[in-house]
């Protein structure tokens, strides 16, 4: 069973490790420039040819800046595009520590530490700006100075863009390392994650909040599908006559995609949990009735005619003999078909207001920030098999006289448990073992 | 025991009590002009003001599903939208305008397609039916093109970004902060077309649900109050930061981005939204603008009568809050 995880794991690995990979330009100090059509910010990463582009204009623009101030002319700048000139230091005065995070718009603190940088009272000592910049930032702390406390009205040099060189790997094609890390600090995270990363919505949630929202969608939705279907599945399996009269339309209802009534479901039930819960429904609701009336119909003919011999009226037949009889095939069935509401999840949560699960993999794929698209996507991966998992070890407990076949890692667990119960309580499985206890 | 039975209850009961003095309800977008309530929602000034507002972050289509089924009072959409939403689904009524598109809606083609000339023959995605197929067909109309010289491929606007990276179009057809995306994922794209090359084509309001107009007057007129407040706000260069920060959060971009998007959306000041509700004909005003759409959704078979335009624009809120 562990291989059948660990061969998966292995070629994604050396496919984001491999050393195919060309180089990449990530930003770490960044420029504007209206010759740009793109603004680039911190973390951006740009190919070669862009990274030349996004250099060469901003080369360009301070040549023109220069060339300006010389022929006595210089272009005017109002203060707040000065302004934004200087703010691009933040971050490396951030790294630096000469700077909080908080202070990304703090004007007079930015243009401190311009000054002190020039005067050489600042070193950069994690973070260090290239010779280039460094004379950009003397020759701005000039001007800065001679204007005093006002800010200049000419424009000041602009920053050389630096950029880190990073493996580029397609942006689809994160590296378990980084899913792995994002998706703890997603769990662990008791506020919410991303004020650093672009996390869309007025209320932001923490991954565990979107999480126990999917539960809820599912779960209600589950049970609401469960709470009907039953019922119709069983009297379906046993009668004739409700079985022409149910399974056909729920065969037939089955072939309609249950995403197809989306819009419907909205007009139906608002947008908020109402069209969510009822769409898990309808995914679940036919594929349960016709499994559970062909989970009925399985039951052993020979207990129907005993009971039937020893008098049993249709009630009797249906609560004391059938339903008994069914219970174990019909947990798994619901099992099976717990599985199945899950794949609905993903749909179900973008309809109206987004929400949960669902809403992280919609926002963020769009961003193609695949580093939190992809916990998310494990997430609901690892609940319905975990769940799978832990029901199927419960069913061991639940129906110790059916016959399971003892596999794999929770399977030998829940053996070896068995036998620790066995040993503690004797004759208690037994005592279960009669489950259709006809007391006519 | 009755008691505890009550309170358990009351939870649930409440929303029935509460339904007379349900908020307005109101679906928004993306778009630069809409994302801008954020900044009354925000800084609370609708509470401020003395109405309940409910504001529904949506995609755009969706927002407008939502309204024609009745789920929303009130949508953002642009004055052709409305258009299309009435004559398909549920008419509406505009009771303020916030901008029109100076450029933030775009066609960009992959490099190598440097005019709009050269699309003969190519293939984009755009939401058919929608704002950014008008644009495409105004563009054809300006280059004299015919329709069939371009494919389109029906793609929601928000994941044109996507579409386009992938390579398996020519160009796309969507609005910021999308079609910015776009062109910073395909390096070498540009822009062909866009709004800025026929300024006025597409106004952005607020479409209400006539019956709700009438009978909650009062309520909307504080709206309209707010968003004024808004334009006020962002007009002044001191709060642009503030201002930023609020509006780059809500679509997920840094502040930076943000910034030049704010030059693509004209945000109609007092003034200029006066002059726009004006009756005239030509993209200027509101009623001209409408009428030119009309006849461009007829003409290209989005619905089949013309509507009554008169009946969508009902520029007497904004006039009493602007007046006082």
């Amino acid at each position: 069973m562990a291989l059948s995880f660990i061969l998966p794991l292995l070629i994604w690995s050396i496919a984001a490790y491999g050393p195919w990979w060309k180089v990449a330009h990530q930003v770490i100090l960044s420029a504007e420039s209206s010759r740009l059509q793109s603004v680039y910010i911190i973390g951006d990463r740009l190919d070669p040819t862009t990274w030349g582009k996004f250099t060469q204009a901003i080369q360009q623009d301070n040549e023109e800046i220069l060339k300006a101030r010389e022929s006595g002319q210089p272009i005017p700048l109002t203060a707040r595009q000065n302004k934004k000139i200087l703010r691009q230091l933040h971050s490396p005065a951030v790294i630096n520590g000469w700077l909080t995070r908080s202070q990304e718009t703090d004007d007079e603190a930015i243009r401190q530490v311009w000054l002190k940088l020039a005067a050489g009272e600042l070193k950069a000592t994690r973070r260090e700006l290239s010779d280039d910049n460094i004379e950009i930032i003397e020759a701005n702390a000039e001007m800065l100075k001679k204007s005093g406390a006002v800010w200049p009205t000419e424009s000041l040099l602009k920053l050389l863009p630096e950029s880190s060189e990073e493996v580029s790997r397609p942006v689809y094609l994160v590296p378990p390392d980084v899913v792995a890390t994002s998706f703890w600090e997603g769990i662990t995270a008791d506020r919410p994650v991303s004020a650093e990363s672009s996390e869309q919505g007025a209320e932001r949630k923490t991954l565990l909040q979107r999480y126990g929202e999917s539960w809820r969608t599912i779960v209600l939705g589950f049970l609401l599908a469960i709470i009907v279907a039953v019922p119709l599945g069983v009297i379906a399996g046993t009668f004739d006559f409700f079985s022409k009269l149910i399974e056909p339309f729920a065969n037939f209802f089955s072939y309609m995609p249950a995403p197809a009534f989306g819009v419907v479901l909205m007009a139906i039930f608002g947008l908020d949990l109402g069209p969510k819960i009822m769409l898990v429904f309808l995914g679940t609701l036919p594929c349960a009735v016709l499994t559970i009336a062909k989970t009925t119909r399985r039951l052993d003919g020979s207990l129907l005619e005993a009971a039937q011999t020893l008098g049993a009226n249709q009630r009797q037949l249906l609560l004391n003999v059938v339903v008994p009889g069914i219970l174990p095939n019909l947990y798994n069935d619901l099992r099976l078909l717990f599985g199945t509401a899950w794949t609905w999840l993903v749909i179900a949560e973008l309809l109206g207001f987004k929400s949960g699960l669902a809403e992280v993999i919609d926002t963020h794929g769009r961003r193609f920030q695949f580093d939190i698209v992809y916990p998310a996507i494990l997430l609901i991966g690892l609940s319905g098999f975990c769940m799978d998992q832990i029901l199927g070890f419960l069913s061991r407990f639940f129906f110790p006289w059916v016959d399971q076949p003892k596999q794999g890692f929770m399977g030998k667990i829940s053996a070896r448990l068995m036998k620790g119960m066995k040993q503690k309580y004797p004759g208690q499985a037994e005592h279960a073992a009669s489950p259709s206890s006809l007391a006519p | 025991m009755k008691r505890k039975v009550l309170a358990l209850l009351l939870p649930f009961l409440m929303p029935l009590a509460s339904l007379s003095a349900e908020p307005l309800k109101i679906g928004y977008s993306d778009w630069p002009g809409w994302v801008a309530w954020e900044i009354g929602i925000k800084k609370g000034w609708f509470k401020e003001e003395g109405v309940e507002t409910e504001f529904v972050w949506m995609d755009y289509v969706k927002s407008m599903e939502a309204y024609a089924a009745g789920k929303l009072d009130a949508v953002c959409v642009t004055n052709g939208d409305a258009l299309v939403t009435g004559a398909t689904g549920k008419p509406s009524v505009a009771i303020l305008l916030n901008d029109f598109s100076n450029g933030n809606d775009m066609i960009v083609a992959k490099p190598g397609i440097d005019s709009f000339k050269a699309m003969k023959g190519k293939t984009v995605a755009l939401e058919e039916g929608f704002v950014e197929h008008l644009l495409l067909l105004k563009g054809l109309e300006m280059n004299g093109m015919a329709e069939g010289d371009i494919t389109i491929k029906n793609t929601p606007t928000n994941n044109t970004p996507q579409v386009f990276a992938s390579g398996e179009v020519d160009a796309i057809a969507a609005w910021q902060p999308n079609s910015g995306q776009a062109l910073k994922l395909v390096p070498g794209s540009k822009p062909v077309f866009s709004s800025k090359d026929a300024p006025g084509l597409i106004y952005d309001g607020l479409f209400c649900d006539m019956a709700s107009v009438k009978s909650r007057r009062p309520e909307w007129l504080k709206v309209v109050k707010v968003w004024y407040r808004i334009v006020a706000y962002m007009e002044d260069e001191k709060n642009l930061d503030e201002a930023l920060a609020i509006l780059a959060e809500r679509v997920g971009v840094k502040p930076a981005e943000y910034e030049p998007l704010l030059e693509g959306t004209k945000i109609l000041s007092p003034a200029a939204a006066l002059k726009v509700w004006e009756k005239a004909d030509g993209l200027g005003s509101i009623y001209g603008s409408t009428k030119v759409v009309d006849d461009f959704n007829v003409k290209f078979g989005v619905y089949k009568e013309p509507l009554d335009i008169a009946a969508y624009l009902d520029p007497t809120l904004t006039k009493e809050v602007l007046a006082k």
